[in-house]
């Protein structure tokens, strides 16, 4: 299992710390989370880097649905207290992303996955994936343009 | 597009887990596999409850039973009673209670024995007189570290054979109160005619040959046990002098580690009696989280930073590891406590306690024997450690 960490936990602890729009805290307790139920369960698991994928980001659609609900914390300071410092061009971007297409923009993108991987190691259909990094594209697409005019200003 | 993306994700190649994360994971999984079972299908706990009620109720008949025959049966003599074999949850609350006071007196008896062989072998006037004294003062200790040995309760089929070890082991105590008399009247004590300490052969033997009647598990140390052990390193017997030095540079470091353990502990006891109170549980988990980091940073690093004596390498090795594992418990366990997650932290309770009494019963018990060995005494302080003063 320590190969396994090594391996692929950087991997996932980026991804969910992508998928969170940079939380730091989430990406360290559901990798960890994600991990322990692999080492427990590992007997019953045939594909073990798929089922760390889908559990970590059900384990993190979970915490954040949770987190929308029943949170008392302003949404600021959350931010000002746990959310790594990334530039504001990456941060935008992120925010303006839902965390399905956050997921599928890293993977395609920044993992180099096709979109067979992808779909597989999100829990979904190729369709989706493709659907997903669409809107995503025509999202960032809009954000980006704006960036860049905000730059030559 | 897809260039612009790639450059701006990028900047994700700067980040990681923190430090720990596998170590949290590894801990978490060991509470999950303990309780993996309790997360039953409602019709599933509905059975399960049931199937439990009725076999209670069969158990509290089969007892009930059992009276009434056993109070209407003939009365036994004892002589031919087939006792009941010994259960493995028996037979662990022995070894476990029964391992730090063992593996002293073992560690005396291998002394004894390896300082009989020195003393016998014809050394010259003055290391005899220096080998007279370790024999004499190991088997003191023989007689001493067998006292608590005594109010032991074992289980009824083990009980001849543990009683036949507290004499042999008292009567090994007794022999040298004559002879240490001697020895302060001014008198040589005649030693060459007293026999190897081996009762503790006997009673592994013992252990072993329950263990297999009744196919249970010895914990590995119980193997090391005896006289027949490889010999550990004796050392000559003159006063080691790096000892009270160690002792003395170590008071500050592990009172302070000892404090942090007590400030975690106390946290976690205050959030199990008041976890019901709002914000409760995010403000002690917050404290223990902190205490842990302390372990971690400060105590680890000072600790890390002694020079140790060369024979207390070993167990210091193991020691510092014991450490890091504590840290790592009390973090795992204030994680629980901050996200208020009661059932959690009730379930890797009694694995915390064990870890955190872990690091400084290992380390009184390492000390004791190398003072022991060289012939070192140990301030009163190291005897208090662990025991909450």
């Amino acid at each position: 299992m320590a190969g396994l960490w090594s391996a692929e936990g950087g991997a996932l602890w980026r991804a969910l710390f992508a998928a969170s729009a940079g939380r730091r805290d989430l990406a360290d307790d559901i990798t960890a989370e994600a991990f322990a139920r692999l080492i427990a369960y590992q007997r019953t698991v045939r594909e073990p880097v798929p089922w760390l994928f889908r559990t970590a980001f059900r384990l993190l659609a979970k915490e954040l649905r949770r987190e929308r609900t029943s949170s008392t914390e302003p949404v600021d300071e959350i931010a000002s207290d746990r959310v790594a410092p990334l530039s504001p061009a990456l941060t935008q971007a992120l925010q303006v992303l839902t965390m399905e297409q956050r997921i599928a923009i890293f993977l395609h993108y920044y993992a180099d996955l096709p979109i067979r991987d992808v779909a597989q190691l999100s829990g979904t259909t190729q369709a989706a994936v493709r659907v997903r990094l669409h809107k995503a594209r025509r999202r960032l697409r809009d954000v980006l343009d704006r960036e860049e005019v905000l730059h030559v200003a | 597009m897809s260039r612009e993306l790639r450059e701006l994700l990028g900047e994700f190649d700067a980040y990681g887990p923190s430090e720990g994360v596998y170590q949290v994971a590894t801990e978490r999984a060991r509470v999950l596999t303990g309780t993996s079972d309790s997360r039953l299908p409602k019709v599933g706990r509905v059975f399960a409850i049931g199937a439990a009620l009725a076999a209670l109720t069969v158990c509290i008949a089969l007892l009930a039973l059992a009276a009434h025959s056993r109070s209407t049966a003939p009365r036994n003599d004892g002589s031919n009673t087939k006792l009941r074999p010994v259960t493995q949850a028996q037979l662990d609350v022995l070894v476990t209670s029964l391992r730090v006071p063992l593996l002293k007196l073992n560690a005396q008896i291998l002394i004894a024995n390896t300082a009989l062989d020195a003393y016998k072998a014809n050394p010259t006037p003055a290391t005899a007189l220096r080998w007279r004294q370790v024999i004499l003062n190991a088997l003191g200790r023989i007689g001493h570290d067998v006292r608590p040995l005594k109010s032991i309760v074992v289980p009824r089929p083990l009980t001849p054979a543990w009683t036949d070890f507290v004499r042999s082991e008292s009567n090994d105590g007794a022999s040298v109160v004559i002879t240490g008399s001697d020895l302060g009247n001014n008198a040589t004590p005649d030693l060459l005619p007293l026999n190897y300490v081996k009762p503790i052969d006997h009673l592994k033997v013992v252990l072993l040959l329950c263990v297999a009647a009744n196919h249970l598990k010895l914990p590995a140390w119980v193997g090391g046990l005896g006289t027949g052990t490889p010999n550990m390193p004796i050392v000559d017997p003159v006063m080691h002098p790096g000892l009270p030095v160690f002792v003395n540079v170590l008071a500050p470091r592990i009172y302070k580690l000892q404090q942090d353990i007590t400030f975690a502990t106390t946290h976690l006891h205050t959030y199990m009696t008041a976890s019901t109170v709002a914000g409760v549980g995010s403000l002690e988990g917050l404290r223990m989280i902190q205490a842990a980091g302390r372990i971690h940073r400060e105590d680890y690093a000072s600790l890390m930073a002694m020079t140790v004596p060369p024979h207390l390498r070993p167990a210091w090795t193991s020691f510092m590891r014991m450490v890091q594992a504590t840290a790592t418990a009390i973090r795992v366990e204030g994680t629980y406590v901050k996200d208020n997650n009661l059932r959690a932290a009730k379930a890797g309770r009694r694995a915390y306690i064990r870890k955190v009494e872990q690091p400084i019963v290992r380390l009184k018990t390492a000390l004791a024997k190398y003072a022991a060995r060289t012939h070192a005494k140990l301030p009163d302080w190291i005897n208090k450690l662990g025991t909450g003063t």
